[in-house]
């Protein structure tokens, strides 16, 4: 069953899941389309390959066949007709799913960086790796593209202010890194684009707010 | 917008929500949450609609939504409004309705929801409701597994 999209404990899937005959080299997996809870209503299959060359298509197109790079045994999915997302990577299968994504493609540019780190200082830090910043709130007055944040908690209200937007920055994370909402219902937000990268978003189960909230302001999506 | 190995959890509502912003989401966890895990939705603003693409690499939920949270309808994700999203790989679990869920709007003329989702595991909902699958599609949805 690697590699295909399962539903374990319930009865309505009924398609196969991924097979590789290493005879005929024959790889199959089958994509339905579901339109209705619970029921599996058009049997569209997405994805069927077959090859005994690169880069073929046979079969029948109703099925969408297709084959890349065969000696490689890497098979490059297609997306449904009309599946028209702005973020659309290109997927493979040989034996398991796999796209090449490269997260640097996903940062802020900018190559400015500072520091923050819960044993830091705002008045003395100069926001170095060797004397960073103590606040969130500190970093996002300095121009820097990029905050390195150090191990630590980090709590709404001491570190950073409720409700501010986190937008138009990368923010690192190094060790274990949390940003602990208050109780009173804040979020960690942002309103424009933003890069996260191994941060917990932590909230008490008191508050009525998501963890961290992401919405537009309409200048963006 | 982009989340790298991120953890969103403990949350009086969803862990992440996402209203009418594109987001790419890799290797990160939803958990503990009272309601959905990854939530996304479009918003108007000045009559003019932002609707999410996103995609979602190895991510996981579980254990979002409980029967204290009022609803049997908390996902470990969620695309609503037209979003279309990709899922590649991950694992869904336990979570207290459908465990991955696409609702598209109940109007004529509301775009169509449409999720792929490549290689994803999802299982054990701990709802009671009738849409309380591993996946569940609703309305004007489209849903590939």
């Amino acid at each position: 069953m690697n590699g295909s999209s399962v539903a374990k404990y319930t009865s309505w899937i009924t398609s196969s899941p991924i097979t590789f005959d290493e005879t005929t080299h024959t790889q199959i997996g089958i994509m339905v389309k579901k339109t209705s809870g619970g029921i599996i209503t058009d049997n569209l299959s997405q994805i069927l390959y077959y090859t005994t060359g690169s880069q073929e298509t046979i079969g029948n197109l109703a099925t969408k066949d297709y084959v890349e790079n065969f000696n490689q045994k890497k098979m490059k999915c297609i997306y449904p007709d009309g599946f028209t997302s702005r973020i659309k990577p290109d997927i493979y299968f040989d034996g398991g799913y796999y796209a090449d994504i490269n997260t640097d493609d996903y940062k802020i540019s900018g190559n400015s960086e500072i520091w923050v780190s819960v044993d830091g200082n705002d008045s003395t830090g100069d926001g170095t790796k060797i004397n960073p910043y103590l606040t969130i709130t500190k970093a996002l007055t300095n121009s820097a593209v990029t905050i390195h944040i150090a191990e630590g908690t980090y709590s709404q209200g001491t570190h950073y202010n409720a409700n501010v937007s986190f937008g138009g920055r990368n923010f690192i994370g190094h060790g274990t890194v949390t940003f602990e909402n208050d109780s009173s219902g804040h979020s960690t937000v942002t309103t424009s684009s933003a890069y996260f990268e191994n941060i917990i978003f932590k909230h008490g189960n008191t508050s009525l707010n998501p963890a961290f909230s992401a919405a537009c302001s309409g200048s963006s999506q | 917008m982009c989340f790298v190995g991120c953890t969103f959890r403990d949350a009086g509502n969803n862990g992440l929500s996402v209203t009418g912003m594109d987001a790419v989401l890799i290797g990160c966890i939803a958990y503990g949450n009272k309601l959905d895990g990854f939530n996304y939705h479009n918003k108007t603003i000045s009559s003019v609609v932002y609707v999410p693409n996103v995609l979602e690499i190895n991510c996981i939920a579980y254990n979002n939504g409980s029967s204290q949270s009022g609803s049997d309808s908390c996902n470990g994700s969620t695309a609503h409004d037209g979003v279309q999203i990709i899922r590649l790989n991950g694992e869904y679990y336990s979570c207290y309705g459908g465990v991955i869920a696409e609702i598209g709007g109940t109007n004529d003329g509301d775009p169509t929801t449409k999720s792929v989702n490549f290689g994803v595991l999802a299982h054990e909902s701990t709802g009671t409701g009738t849409y309380c699958a591993s996946f569940w599609a609703s309305y004007n949805t489209e849903m590939y597994l």
